[in-house]
């Protein structure tokens, strides 16, 4: 039993849903230095990442780093300043007519808020019957039966149909934001931190359901999040985001057993693990906070708070690159089981201690807590 | 972690620091009187770190608002008593309570930028707070402030003072709320979600700076938290309420070891951790936790619960220590059904061979 479906685990070639290439997304802002003049946000800056159908991506990192809106940009919610999405290898901004329309209704979203985003002045008939009947879905005849269903698979009883969102409770609003989104048949659906606002009871029923509609109809999910422990649990592979840019990718269980990344490493450190013998390290944590995305350090955008931190994070930016476990593929974008990381400090150090046999180096000793035998080990010391 | 829990161990024999009897709030409303939490009671000693945990509504903050008498106007304390060093706060004056809200027990909200004042700079309002409890001059309260910021963890303290509450990232000013915390040296800090909005890494090293400030003065710490995950990692001893009651009070190890109430190994089973191996799965609490509970006879936790028998719905349960030194509000708990059950609270070994209904 687990979320991870076993059909998605192994070797399977899956056809590529979502194809992102060198995307950007600059806003601008008011600048905080002159009266007029403006700042750039590089919230997005240059991401390649590609989503296959029926897998789910976990999206971690801080607040600011460009998570939410890289969701947005997936699904064609906000427009790129350059580089583009490819929906099922075409243009999702070059689309036009009906292919756009059924872009629309293949990739759908869940949000952190699901109070906010349910109309407060429409019963739940008019919310979920609306998208159903404009995009020609279902005949009007056989609207009752057909919210009946949506209802069931979210969970709810068939008379919620007749109440206004705030008659229900957070994780119930949360259902109905699900049913929405399903009622499209969508291919994709993009999660905004869906769980956070939840209670943990309630956390572990949201998530559960996810998993299990997603074994039933097959679609996929982006799952962005900042609790590593959600995100670990639902997602098949899990990229870790810094600064607008993508810093670590790999399989769920390959990232927290072998993470490469510095960032990856101390977000891992500071997770809470609900277990009195693995407490946090508190004089090797993280420290300072996320720079500015308005003026981001040169080179490496993590080398000010790195401990491994060279003169040359200081001047190039690296980029991703594969941990050269699987040589047949050169592009580690393109297989699901590559482990790739932007950190060729730590990615040296990694080869030469599994050459030389030795244990291998952490740049935040926490993030071993995770590594397969921790315990086992640790007490035999 | 395990010198503090000895230390506090220690400190039983002596006096309680603040000891909670049987509290029970009344809310007035136009529908008539509410009745919120019933025969809460605990007690915590100097110098230890005590968790809190529970869902939203099941009366951990308002528990914590009647300790520091800042009840709604509409609220009142309508059984029990809180007694701090012997003295009960319930019966004190607010000019009374005033001499020792800030100085001997202090609190840290959740939401650090509504709780400090947007007009005014930082400096202003930690200056103000220091000045509340000490008899110091402007000069003198100045520099303890900037002192105060600086053993916070904040760098560049002076441009600190001068700046407003909303040029600063929450985790700032979470510091800044803890500087104004610990400006009374309090013997009593109550930290009610201090990290819920904040991220993961600087939960951390707010957690870290409680848990340190907690260790050098020997202050007393009540954590409230809905993740158990995070009491975890620095509390001593574990309180789980649930629909306005205490249900489980127990040492740390003990509760994530062996848990004694249901409803504390179900919670337990229903975070999800980093460690997890990838075929675990998550148990969820079917259903919702009660929104009209005052008027439940039995159980709470009835219709919630795997373990619950008609005669848990019926019977009033009472707190009762086990013989692991646990209490437990729990009639099946406390007849001893539950000793084969201490898988519960681990991982999910062997969830075909220890099914939830396996012991009815």
């Amino acid at each position: 039993m687990s979320c991870k479906r076993k059909a998605l685990r192994s070797d399977q070639v899956l056809p590529q849903l979502i194809k992102l290439e060198d995307l950007k997304r600059y806003y601008a802002s008011r600048s905080e230095e002159k009266w007029f003049g403006q700042d750039i946000v590089r919230a997005v800056d240059g991401v390649d990442l590609t989503l296959y159908e029926g897998e789910t991506l976990g999206l971690v990192g801080e607040s600011g780093c460009g998570k939410s809106t890289l969701g947005k940009l997936a699904i064609g919610l906000d427009q790129p300043t350059s580089g583009q999405v490819l929906y099922r290898m075409q243009n999702l901004h070059g689309l036009s007519g009906e292919a756009k329309h059924r872009a629309r209704l293949d990739l759908q979203m869940i949000f952190q808020d699901p109070y906010s985003s349910l109309n407060p002045r429409k019963r739940i008939y008019d919310i979920l019957s609306t998208p159903l009947l404009y995009h020609g879905l279902v005949e009007k005849h056989q609207l009752d039966q057909e919210l009946k269903r949506l209802l069931d698979l979210v969970g709810l009883p068939a008379n919620s149909v007749r109440r206004y969102p705030h008659e229900f409770s957070g994780g119930q609003l949360q259902r109905l934001g699900l049913a929405a989104a399903l009622s499209l048949k969508p291919k994709l659906i993009v999660c905004d931190e869906p769980v956070s606002a939840l209670d943990v009871s309630i956390q572990a029923q949201i998530l559960n359901l996810l998993c299990s509609l997603q074994e039933e109809l097959g679609f996929a999910y982006l799952f962005i999040a900042h609790g590593l422990a959600a995100v670990k649990y639902i997602s098949d592979r899990i990229a870790v985001m810094y600064l607008g840019r993508i810093v670590e990718i790999a399989p769920a269980d390959e990232l927290f057993a072998r993470p490469l990344h510095p960032y990856t490493q101390a977000l891992i450190a500071a997770s809470p693990i609900p277990h009195p013998d693995l407490p946090t390290d508190e004089s090797k944590l993280l420290t300072g906070e996320v720079p500015s995305n308005i003026h981001p350090p040169q080179g490496c955008p993590f080398h000010p708070r790195c401990p491994l931190a060279q003169d040359s994070c200081r001047e190039t930016r690296p980029e991703l690159e594969s941990d050269g476990s699987y040589p047949q593929f050169g592009d580690c974008r393109s297989y699901r089981k590559s482990h790739c990381v932007a950190c060729p400090v730590m990615l040296t150090k990694w080869h030469k201690a599994r050459q030389e046999g030795r244990p291998m180096p952490y740049a935040f000793p926490g993030a071993k807590r995770t590594a397969p035998d921790y315990l086992e080990e640790r007490d035999e010391n | 972690m395990a010198e503090t829990a000895d230390k506090a161990c220690l400190d039983r024999g002596t006096v309680p620091l603040l000891e909670v009897q049987d509290l029970e709030l009344t809310f007035h409303s136009d529908f008539g009187d509410h009745s919120y939490l019933q025969g809460v009671s605990f007690k915590i000693y100097p110098g230890e770190v005590v968790g809190l945990v529970g869902e939203s509504g099941s009366g951990k903050s308002i528990t914590s608002l009647a300790i520091m008498g800042l009840l709604a106007k509409n609220g009142r304390v309508s059984g029990g008593r809180i007694l701090f060093k012997g003295q009960d706060l319930t019966q004190m004056s607010e000019s009374d309570l005033d001499t020792i809200r800030g100085r001997h027990i202090s609190m840290v909200f959740q939401d650090a930028l509504t709780s400090l004042n947007p007009v005014f700079t930082i400096g202003n309002q930690l200056r103000e707070a220091i000045r509340a409890h000490r008899p110091l001059s402007r000069r003198e309260a100045n520099q303890e402030a900037i002192d105060l910021l600086t053993r916070v963890g904040l760098p560049r303290a002076k441009s600190v003072m001068r700046q407003y509450p909303h040029a600063l990232s929450g985790g700032m000013r979470q510091r800044v709320m803890i500087a104004m915390a610990i400006a009374g040296e309090p013997e009593l800090m109550i930290a009610d979600e201090p990290t819920t909005a904040l991220d993961v890494t600087v939960q951390a090293q707010i957690m870290a700076l409680i848990k340190s400030l907690a260790q050098e003065r020997g202050t007393a710490i009540l954590i409230i938290s809905h993740d158990i995950g995070l009491l975890a990692q620095m509390a001593d001893r574990i309180l789980v309420m649930y629909a306005g009651q205490l249900v489980e009070e127990s040492e740390l190890h003990q509760l994530f070891e062996d848990p004694g109430h249901p409803y504390t190994a179900a919670l337990l089973r229903s975070v999800p951790s980093i460690t997890d191996s990838s075929d675990r799965q998550l148990h969820s609490i079917p259903g919702v936790v009660p929104a009209d509970y005052a008027g439940l006879e039995g159980c709470r936790f009835y219709d919630r619960c795997s373990f619950a028998r008609e005669s848990c719905r019926v019977n009033r349960q009472d707190m009762t220590t086990l013989p692991s030194g646990q209490r437990v509000r729990c009639e099946r708990a406390a007849q001893g059904d539950f000793s084969n059950l201490a898988w519960l609270g681990k991982e999910l070994v062997d969830p075909a061979g220890n099914t939830a209904r396996r012991c009815d």
